[in-house]
C-alpha cells in the first residue's frame, strides 16, 4: 500500500514543476512586476532601475524561476500589488470560507445523490426510477451560474428564505449558537446548489453500478441462501456499488472547486473564488497567479487522493 | 426528435433573424430610455440599462453564443481525434508520452487558465477566445477517442488490414474512423453543450467577449446587483431560459443519439 502512495506521490513530483513553470511563464507575460507592490511616487526611474537590479528582476528567467519556487516552497508568495500585503495573508482569510462551502457540499451532494442512486437503480424503471433520471438530465444540462441564479432570485430575493450576499448578518453582533446559526443560515443556500449539482455524475454511477450488481452470482448467492432482499441492497449491493464512487472524491472536490467561482460571485461570498475575479478585475497579477497555484495544486491533491482511495478499496491496483 | 425540432427551429430562427439585424444599430445607446419595461417605448422584450433591445441582444447574442460554442467543438474534436487516434493506434511508448500530456492537462484548473491566458492576449478578438478556449479543452475529447481507438486496434479486422499491408494511415481513416463514427457523433453533441455552458460562463463572469460584441453569457451577467435581479427580471430571465433550452435541447439530442447507438441501452 505504501508503496503505491510512495510512487504515487513521485509522479507528481514533475507534475508540480510543470506546473509551477507554466505559472510562471504566465506571470512573466503579464503587465507590472512586483515593484508595482512596493513603489510609491517618490522614486525615479533610476531608483527603480536600481531596485530591480538589486532583487534580481534583470536576471535571466532561469535563475528567477529558481529563486520564485523555492521562496514558494517557504510559503513567500510575494506581495499583491493592490493591498501592499503579503499574498499568503490575504488568501489564507479567504480559505477557510470557500474550504467550508466545499465540505458542506460534499455532505449535501453525498446525502441527495447516495439515496436517490439506491433507489432508481433498485427499482428501474419504475416511475421514482424514472423521474429521478429525468432529473438527474435536467440537472446536468443546466449550467451552474444559471442555476444559482435562478435560485437567488427565487428563494432569495422573491421568498425571503435565504440571506443573499456574504457569509454573515453585517451590523449585527451575535454570539454562540445565534451567531453559528446565522453563519450556516449564509452558506446554506450556496452549498445547496452546488450539492445538488455535483450528484449528476454519482447518482448516475450509483444506479447503473446497482444495476448491472443485480445479475452477480454473489447477489444470488446471497439470495439462494435466503438473505433478506432488504439486507442484499443495504450490505452486498450498497458496498461493492458505492466503493467506486468514493474513489471520484479527489475529483469532485476540485470540480466544486471550479463551481465555487461562480457560485462565490452570485452570492457575494468572501471566498477564493470570488479573490479569484476580484484580483483579475483589479489586475492583481501577483494574487491571480498565486490562487492559479494553489487551485492547480488542489486538482494535483485530488488526483492523489482518488488514486490513493482507489487502491485502498480495490486490490487488484496495489498489485500490480 | 421533438428536441431536435426545437433546436433546429430555435438555430435557424437565431441565425436568420440576425442577418437582418444591424449589430451597431442593436447596441446603440438610449440612455433616456434606460431599463424600459417591456411592451413600453416600443421595446418588446424592454431594455437594458442603456436602453438596448433586449431582444435584438438576445438573438445577436445566441447566434454569438452558438458561433464560438460550435467552433470549439469543432476544433477540440478535431485535435481530439487526431491525438486519440494515433495514441491509440499505436500504442506503446506513443501512448504512454501522450497520455501522461493528457492526464496533466486534464488536471489543470480549466477555468482559472482560459481567465488569466485571456489577460494576456494582446489583441483581444473572438478567433483569440475560441482559440485559448480550445487549447484547454481538447484532452477529454482525446482521451475517449484513444480508448475507443485503444479497444478497436486489438480487433480482427484491424489485424486483417495489416496483414493485408495496408497502410497505417490508410487503416485509420479507412477502417478505424468509420467504426468511432457512433461514439464521435455522440461526443460531439455533448461536447457542443458543454461549451455553450462554458462560453456562457465565462461571458457571465465578464471575460467573454468584448463589452460591444452581446453574449447570452453578458445578458445574464447584467444581474449584478439586488435591484436588477429582483425588480428587472427582463433583463437577464430571458437568456438565462434560452441558454437553458438550448443546453437541455443539445443534450437530449445526444442522449437520444447515445441510446440509439448502444444496443444495450435500447434494450432496457
Amino acid at each position: 500500500m505504501w508503496k503505491v502512495i510512495l510512487r504515487r506521490i513521485l509522479v507528481m513530483i514533475p507534475q508540480i514543476l510543470i506546473l509551477s513553470l507554466l505559472i510562471f511563464i504566465l506571470a512573466k507575460m503579464m503587465p507590472g512586476d512586483a515593484l508595482s507592490g512596493k513603489a510609491s511616487a517618490s522614486l525615479t526611474i533610476k531608483d527603480i532601475e536600481a531596485i530591480r537590479q538589486a532583487n534580481g528582476w534583470n536576471d535571466p528567467w532561469y535563475v528567477q524561476y529558481g529563486r520564485w519556487i523555492s521562496k514558494a516552497f517557504h510559503g513567500d508568495l510575494g506581495n499583491s500589488y493592490q493591498n501592499q500585503r503579503p499574498v499568503v495573508d490575504i488568501i489564507g482569510e479567504r480559505l477557510s470560507n470557500t474550504v467550508w462551502l466545499s465540505i458542506l457540499t460534499v455532505v449535501i451532494m453525498y446525502l441527495v445523490a447516495i439515496p436517490l442512486g439506491m433507489i432508481a437503480g433498485r427499482y428501474q424503471n419504475s416511475w421514482a426510477d424514472k423521474i429521478i433520471v429525468f432529473l438527474n438530465f435536467l440537472n446536468f444540462s443546466i449550467p451552474g451560474f444559471v442555476a444559482g441564479l435562478l435560485a437567488i432570485w427565487l428563494f432569495g430575493y422573491s421568498l425571503g428564505w435565504f440571506p443573499t450576499r456574504g457569509t454573515e448578518t453585517s451590523g449585527v453582533v451575535l454570539t454562540g449558537l445565534a451567531y453559528f446559526w446565522d453563519r450556516f443560515h449564509h452558506i446554506l443556500l450556496p452549498s445547496l446548489i452546488m450539492g445538488i449539482l455535483s450528484t449528476v455524475g454519482t447518482i448516475q454511477y450509483l444506479r447503473s453500478g446497482i444495476i448491472d450488481a443485480k445479475s452477480l452470482d454473489y447477489v444470488r448467492t446471497a439470495r439462494a441462501k435466503g438473505v433478506p432482499l432488504n439486507k442484499v441492497y443495504s450490505r452486498h449491493i450498497f458496498r461493492n456499488s458505492i466503493l467506486p464512487i468514493v474513489t471520484f472524491i479527489g475529483y469532485d472536490i476540485t470540480g466544486i472547486l471550479s463551481g465555487s467561482i461562480f457560485i462565490e460571485n452570485i452570492f457575494s461570498f468572501p471566498g477564493m473564488g470570488k479573490l479569484f475575479i476580484d484580483s483579475i478585475n483589479g489586475r492583481d497579477y501577483s494574487l491571480m497567479t498565486a490562487l492559479i497555484l494553489m487551485y492547480g495544486l488542489a486538482g494535483l491533491f485530488g488526483s492523489l487522493l482518488s488514486d490513493v482511495a482507489l487502491a485502498l478499496v480495490d486490490p487488484r491496483i496495489r498489485i500490480q | 426528435m421533438t428536441a431536435f425540432i426545437i433546436f433546429a427551429t430555435l438555430i435557424l430562427g437565431i441565425f436568420i433573424t440576425s442577418m437582418f439585424l444591424d449589430s451597431k444599430k442593436a447596441m446603440e445607446v438610449f440612455i433616456t430610455n434606460r431599463f424600459a419595461k417591456p411592451g413600453t417605448k416600443g421595446y418588446i422584450m424592454g431594455a437594458d440599462e442603456g436602453g438596448r433591445e433586449i431582444l435584438f441582444q438576445l438573438i445577436i447574442g445566441a447566434r454569438n453564443s452558438l458561433t464560438i460554442a460550435f467552433s470549439v467543438t469543432v476544433l477540440t474534436t478535431l485535435a481530439g481525434l487526431f491525438i486519440g487516434t494515433i495514441s491509440g493506434y499505436y500504442g506503446g511508448w506513443v501512448d504512454a508520452v501522450v497520455m501522461r500530456i493528457v492526464d496533466f492537462i486534464s488536471i489543470l484548473p480549466r477555468l482559472l487558465l482560459i481567465i488569466a491566458f485571456l489577460q494576456v492576449v494582446p489583441n483581444y478578438s473572438m478567433l483569440a477566445f475560441i482559440f485559448i478556449m480550445s487549447v484547454f479543452s481538447w484532452v477529454g475529447n482525446a482521451r475517449l477517442y484513444r480508448g475507443k481507438a485503444l479497444a478497436e486496434s486489438s480487433m480482427e479486422y484491424i489485424k486483417a488490414a495489416k496483414t493485408l499491408g495496408e497502410s497505417d494511415l490508410r487503416i485509420m481513416t479507412r477502417e478505424l474512423l468509420p467504426n468511432m463514427s457512433s461514439i464521435i457523433i455522440v461526443n460531439t453533441t455533448l461536447s457542443l453543450a458543454g461549451n455553450i455552458g462554458l462560453e456562457t460562463g465565462l461571458s457571465y463572469l465578464g471575460f467573454g467577449l468584448p463589452s460591444s460584441t452581446p453574449s447570452l453569457g453578458t445578458l445574464i451577467g447584467y444581474a449584478t446587483n439586488s435591484d436588477i435581479i429582483k425588480n428587472k427580471v427582463w433583463v437577464w430571465l430571458p437568456a438565462s431560459l434560452l441558454v437553458l433550452v438550448l443546453m437541455l435541447c443539445v443534450n437530449y439530442i445526444g442522449e437520444a443519439l447515445k441510446r440509439s447507438s448502444d444496443a444495450k441501452q435500447r434494450l432496457g
